[in-house]
């Protein structure tokens, strides 16, 4: 087999991860040690050896974020932008006419509405770039609800009617949801890969500006080596409390850590999953994801398909490229905390598995830390539960407990060395200081801080964006130490659709959620005081009193009302508020009202109406192997009505177009009026009648 | 077939009132046959003309027609589905495909609405392979492969292969 010379950029990211290396363990170790010595006089072994390497790996996490913001900092501050040899930024090629890129939206029982206002948005923003002509829309749906189904298609024909986009945008159901979304893309690959160069993959959500896609076209066609441009989206359009503290800290600290990332990552960098670029040729041939050995949850089918896609790309020679310079490119966050820990739920069990990909032959390392960190992102809850148990246990064996009038928060008495506070004081520095680092880069630049709302505003909403994570953190800590024992003692979690509308958490909801949350928080609390006494038991009121407050931070910050009041206050203002871009202000329900709407039962009126039986009965085709079973069903639906039948059955009728048309005769045919009523059609005879004799 | 309206101007033989009292019977015998027709109607884009030629379509085909009346409903629908049909070129579900989507003067017109659609929907599929490679994930064998890597005289290849494309 040929083989080429080390590219330039893996020289230079080696050293560049030599450095992070260091700075990670060197700090991490020290730290250690200095703990050893305040506690190894002080504790038993049992308690003060896992201490020691928890703290440490810990310790090693935070620091490795802290590098990277501070390092995106010096970039930001320093003006410049990340170009080392081999950017795809640095060549850009006008790309060949028949080169095609398809803009994938993979859905799964979605809100229609929203998913063709962003499909629309992109597609008129492509069409004012001048760029239309080398993308094609796929609509590629997963969807098991017939009723959104239905609608679907409907959306589709009418969008296509209303775009002249007719074999510009496609849509596809994939009746077996097999390997769910990474299989949705893989069915897209296998039937069309070959006829388009590049594929974008968007999510549901997903936004994006025509020329930042034109944009990415050009560098993947001046950069033949690369395999996937990965893009930074930035949140937007939410309105609740939860999401919009989520934006705010997103699109302020986002692009230090981004620059930083790319920084340390270059050709090895990271997929999200959407709001990329991918050159299909390779992905087809190297990206189909493996099955892991055992059974679900940690063996089976991968839950987290996007970093493993990067990995194996990466693997054979492909680059991947993560650009946080191109703009351009918008999600939207989940509205409220219970929606974030839903998703949080799925993703832990999907960075849990990559694992078991560790030792992978002909991984690349950048990737295999890219596996260690994800799965750290959830691992660290346990460990820091883990931590704080040890931690009291600590104490309570050190200080030796009770109400000591001698101790205040700083001063334990005369015999207690300071080094705690040290700690505590640089574990402090590395959480919280990226966010003073990210409120100077925007301060530094007086149009920008004016998009988050003024300088005052600005420093105000980082102040209380800071006091919700701390408060959340330790919920957060409670519900990731759940799915990762969940996980590790072998309980699944099921593919279920996002929430993407802003829907308030009830009170009962919050209880029912997060109440035994705040009721392990009491309890904690009124254990431990008696033992920790007062000044003591201070430094744990930020853990206690957010899981304390876990019902009702859960409640309120899903309001709506209280983030739009928030926005009034210029709280938590992004820069999309202030100049809304072009594609992001034709999202609003207005502009897909001429969609048709389907009132009531969306299987009854394809059945029932001429137009949308037509089109759907077109999309379908004669299923001969299913007629004997359709037709039974079809007996049932016309004898006893269209409610007797069950989501599966109904899916079955919906896929032949022999039994489409003759239930849309039969029931026009039909003179039982108890039946008729059953499909709608009776009392719109008699309404008529009735007219017609007054 | 279409009635031209001319020919209820003339009555030489006197047929006119035959006619019409036949029509008149059908329209009178028939009215909760022919409000549900009316109804289907309402549902496509239909201009005026078409939907009166389709009603007397409907109407001389029942003409004459003896029958039970939940006989009558399909005999009424049959018909109407055949002078859509005959509006479509001969297919029913094209002809109110063409409505749905307004799609008389179209590009679609060497082919069948129908047919176009599904072209319109999901472009030829080109079938291509796509399964996942072989990777040994045994941490014994990365084990080997780490002391291969930093003991071992033959290294391990830290060259590439040459991707498609590039020079």
């Amino acid at each position: 087999m040929a083989r080429a010379m080390a590219r330039q950029w893996e020289t230079i990211s080696r050293y560049r991860r030599y450095w992070l290396s260091a700075f990670i363990i060197l700090p991490a170790c020290s730290a250690g040690l200095m703990l050893d010595q305040v506690l190894a006089d002080r504790l038993s072994l049992w308690l003060e050896i896992p201490t020691l390497i928890i703290f440490s790996m810990l310790f090693a996490w935070i620091s490795a974020g802290f590098w990277t913001a501070l390092v995106g900092f010096i970039l930001l501050m320093s003006g410049r932008t990340d170009t080392s040899p081999g950017s795809p930024e640095l060549r850009l090629a006008e790309p060949l006419p028949q080169n095609k890129v398809a803009i994938l939206m993979p859905i799964y029982n979605e809100e229609v509405e929203r998913v063709a206002a962003g499909l629309q948005a992109t597609f008129k923003s492509l069409q004012r770039a001048g760029a239309l002509g080398h993308f094609e829309f796929f609509l590629l749906s997963d969807t098991r609800n017939p009723d959104i189904w239905l609608r679907e298609e409907l959306v589709w024909s009418a969008l296509c009617e209303s775009l002249d986009a007719f074999g510009k945008i496609h849509y596809r159901r994939r009746p077996v949801n097999n390997k769910a979304k990474s299989g949705n893309v893989a069915d897209f690959c296998r039937r069309w890969g070959r006829a388009y160069e590049y594929m974008v993959v968007l999510d549901a959500d997903s936004v994006m500006n025509g020329e930042t896609l034109y944009r990415m076209l050009e560098m993947m066609e001046g950069n033949p080596q690369v395999g996937i441009i990965q893009t930074q989206p930035v949140a937007v359009n939410r309105e609740t409390l939860y999401a919009r503290l989520q934006q705010f800290a997103q699109h302020l600290y986002g692009p230090i850590f981004s620059a930083g990332l790319r920084f340390w990552q270059l050709g090895d960098g990271h997929y999200i999953g959407h709001n990329a670029i991918l050159r299909t040729a390779p992905f087809t041939e190297y990206c189909a994801l493996p099955v892991l050995p055992g059974r679900p949850p940690l063996g089976g089918p991968l839950l987290s398909h996007d970093f493993v896609e990067a990995a194996l790309m990466a693997r054979n020679g492909w680059e991947v490229w993560f650009v946080p310079t191109l703009t351009g490119s918008y999600e939207e966050v989940p509205p409220t905390l219970i929606d974030d820990l839903k998703r949080d739920r799925r993703w832990a069990q999907g960075n849990l598995q990559h694992l078991l990909l560790l030792a992978g032959e002909g991984l690349r390392s950048a990737h295999r830390f890219l596996f260690i960190n994800g799965a750290m992102s959830f691992l660290a809850a346990p460990l820091w539960g883990l931590f704080l148990i040890l931690g009291a246990l600590g104490s309570l064996h050190w200080a030796g407990g009770g109400n000591d009038d001698t101790v205040t928060p700083f001063y334990w008495g005369s015999n207690i060395d300071p080094l705690p506070f040290w700690l505590f004081g640089v574990t402090a520095v590395l959480l919280l200081s990226p966010k003073w680092m990210a409120v100077l880069w925007v301060a530094r630049q007086p149009g920008r801080r004016q998009q988050f709302g003024g300088l005052f505003h600005l420093i105000l909403s980082m102040l209380v964006e800071s006091l919700f994570s701390v408060l959340m953190a330790p919920i957060r800590m409670a519900f990731h130490s759940q799915f990762v024992i969940q996980t590790l003692m072998g309980k699944g979690v099921r593919w279920g659709a996002q929430v993407r509308g802003d829907q308030e958490t009830r009170w009962s909801v919050a209880l029912r959620f997060f109440g035994w949350c705040s009721a392990l928080g009491l309890v904690l609390a009124v254990a431990l005081y008696p033992f920790l006494g007062f000044w003591h038991f201070v430094w744990l009121v930020p853990i206690l009193g957010g899981l304390v407050a876990a019902v009702p931070l859960g409640a309120w910050t899903s309001r709506p009302g209280l983030g739009r009041w928030a926005r009034q206050q210029h709280l938590f203002v992004i820069p999309e508020e202030v100049i809304v871009p072009e594609e992001l202000q034709s999202l609003d329900s207005d502009s897909v009202a001429y969609l048709p709407h389907i009132e009531g039962d969306a299987f009854v009126q394809v059945v029932v109406d001429p137009r949308f039986n037509a089109i759907h009965s077109a999309l379908q085709r004669n299923r001969t192997g299913l007629w004997p079973r359709a037709a039974s069903l079809c007996h049932k639906a016309l004898e006893q009505g269209p409610q007797q039948l069950s989501n599966r059955e109904r899916n079955i009728l919906l896929s032949d177009r022999n039994s489409m048309l003759s239930l849309h005769r039969a029931v026009w045919s039909m003179n039982d009026r108890e039946r008729l009523t059953a499909w709608g059609v009776e009392s719109d005879d008699q309404d008529l009648i009735n007219q017609a004799g007054q | 077939m279409f009635k031209d309206e001319s020919s209820y101007s003339v009555n030489p033989a006197g047929e006119w009132l035959a006619g019409c009292t036949a029509e008149a019977l059908v329209v009178a015998n028939s009215a909760p046959v022919l409000v549900r027709m009316e109804r289907y109607l309402a549902r496509l884009a239909l201009t005026d003309a078409q939907r009166l030629w389709i009603r007397g379509q409907v109407i001389s085909q029942l003409q004459g027609v003896e029958t039970h009346q939940d006989a009558l409903y399909a005999r009424a629908f049959a018909s109407l589905h055949q002078a859509l049909a005959t509006l479509g070129n001969g297919d029913e579900l094209d002809a109110r495909l063409d409505l749905s989507l307004r799609m008389t003067a179209n590009a679609a017109q060497d082919a069948r609405s129908c047919r176009w659609l599904q072209q319109q929907v999901a472009p030829a599929i080109q079938r291509s392979n796509m399964a996942s490679l072989p990777m040994n994930r045994s941490w014994l064998a990365a084990a080997s492969r780490l002391w291969q890597t930093l003991f071992s005289r033959s290294k391990v290849l830290t060259s590439r292969r040459i991707l498609t494309g590039e020079v």
